[in-house]
């Protein structure tokens, strides 16, 4: 499960993220349900955060380098 | 009358009685040699004549004694150069001597040597003046010398060791030089020598008709210095000077020139001297054709070097012409290539500022873009972390559950098992009542 989040893009992970946001959002779950999904969500967000950070370094890392 | 006869010794002795009484004993005779025999115990027999315009008016037998022959001879030769001989005029010292068996002869005691010389003087200026009216004395002279005689006629006499002499030195001429001659026979001496000369010059003429010769030369020489009376005859003199090539002398004559010598084009002493003189034509011509070789030679290395140097300087020029127009040229490319590198690094820097505006572009864009996504990130944190029940049961709310599901937007009546959630614990529970939640309306 772990693997399968690293494996995703960026672009999936935060269509994933929003998808579990809205039905968050909508508030339909049980508490175990819900309890999950805002478990996903949160490793969805590091995910997504440590991405992003990778993205910014290799950004400032190429920009820096000329 | 009959007169008494006397005998022929008789009367030849009253002859000698008669002369011997009434002549001098001595007299001074002025006669021409008419002919002169050497005897045989030295003494010499002659005949004294006397002419006029050819005809013999005199004539008288004479002789001269060995003993006093010798002594006329010495003295004669000394004082003229030349010896007793027919056709001479002497004054000479005679005696008239009657011999009964001879006859009539004189005997000569002496002859005045002097009185021949002023004779022949007197003779040879005659004639000299004769040719010199007729235009004769230089006659020949006109002639120009052919620069190389290389085809001779020879005038001489094949006994004579002068022309042995002079065959030999234009045969063994040192440096080979081939003289073509020929001999045209004459006697060179004595009173056949004036018509032989004469003749064989005559010859010559015809024979110019099929030969070319350049040049006569009459020769004579190693013999005694005396008979040379011939080459002073007037008819020689004419015919030498009317000859058609030009004559050389070389009579081998110590004393004054002969006439033959003055009408002659050129005269030289001897024969060897005339074979010298052909000789040094021929080295004269080589050494001018010598000296125009070298003349030329020198002439063609001067111009060479003339030429070379005019051309090592052309090279030059062009060498300079070429190495200026070369470094212009380096120089025009060394300016085009500053300017091309300028252009380039002008282009350059403008892409690099481009470029690097761009880069500013995209990082600005990229920036915002991350920021952007960084934001929703936070945001969806803050969402998540809003919804999320752990936080809510932790400050004190709960959620109620109708069979598992969120119980709003259920129906929901008297008596429903509901589940509750809290932070620490999980209520089961019935509905007992339901209101209307006031606060909750309008």
């Amino acid at each position: 499960m772990k693997n399968k989040k690293d494996n995703l893009s960026y672009d999936e992970a935060i269509s994933r993220l929003e998808n579990l946001v809205n039905q968050l959002e909508e508030g339909e779950q049980g508490m175990d349900d819900l309890t999950k999904m805002v478990k996903e969500a949160s490793d969805l967000v590091k995910v997504c955060k440590q991405k992003l950070k990778m993205t910014a370094d290799e950004i400032k890392k190429a920009f820096d380098e000329e | 009358m009959q007169q008494q006869a006397i005998s022929l010794l008789s009367l030849n002795e009253l002859i000698k009685r008669t002369l011997d009484s009434n002549l001098s004993p001595t007299y001074w005779v002025i006669a021409e040699i008419g002919e002169l025999r050497a005897g045989v115990r030295g003494h010499a027999y002659l005949d004294l004549i006397e002419k006029v315009d050819g005809n013999i008016l005199a004539k008288i037998r004479g002789n001269i004694w060995s003993y006093t022959y010798q002594s006329i001879s010495r003295n004669f030769e000394s004082v003229t150069g030349t010896s007793l001989q027919g056709g001479m005029n002497i004054m000479a010292l005679v005696t008239v001597q009657f011999h009964e068996l001879y006859g009539i002869s004189l005997v000569i005691k002496d002859v005045d040597p002097n009185f021949t010389l002023g004779e022949r003087a007197r003779k040879r200026q005659e004639i000299i003046g004769r040719l010199t009216n007729e235009g004769l004395m230089d006659l020949n002279k006109q002639y120009v010398l052919p620069v190389v005689s290389q085809k001779i006629a020879i005038i001489s006499s094949i006994t004579a060791a002068g022309y042995g002499d002079f065959i030999n030195q234009l045969d063994q001429n040192s440096q080979e030089y081939k003289v073509h001659y020929r001999l045209f026979q004459a006697a060179m001496q004595g009173k056949d020598a004036i018509p032989q000369i004469i003749e064989a010059i005559h010859q010559i003429e015809e024979a110019l008709i099929e030969e070319n010769f350049d040049l006569l030369v009459i020769i004579r020489g190693g013999g005694a210095q005396t008979d040379l009376d011939c080459f002073d005859d007037y008819e020689l003199a004419k015919t030498i000077a009317n000859s058609s090539l030009p004559i050389i002398t070389g009579i081998g004559h110590e004393r004054d020139e002969s006439i033959a010598d003055l009408v002659a084009h050129t005269k030289l002493k001897t024969p060897t001297a005339v074979a010298s003189f052909i000789l040094s034509g021929f080295r004269e011509f080589e050494d001018r054709l010598h000296r125009n070789l070298v003349g030329i030679e020198r002439y063609v290395q001067t111009r060479l070097k003339t030429e070379e140097s005019g051309l090592t300087d052309k090279t030059h020029i062009l060498f300079n012409i070429f190495q200026n127009k070369l470094n212009k040229n380096n120089l025009l490319l060394d300016r085009y290539a500053q300017q091309a590198k300028r252009s380039a690094l002008y282009k350059i820097d403008k892409e690099r500022i481009k470029s690097d505006h761009l880069a500013q572009n995209l990082r600005k864009v990229v920036t915002r873009k991350l920021n952007k996504s960084e934001e929703r990130i936070q945001q969806i944190e803050k969402t998540i972390d809003r919804l999320n029940p752990e936080t809510l049961l932790l400050r004190g709310y709960t959620k109620t559950e109708k069979n598992g599901l969120p119980i709003h937007g259920q129906d929901l009546a008297k008596g429903d098992e509901l589940v509750t959630y809290t932070k620490l614990t999980k209520i089961t529970s019935v509905i007992n009542k339901l209101e209307k939640n006031e606060k909750q309306e309008g």
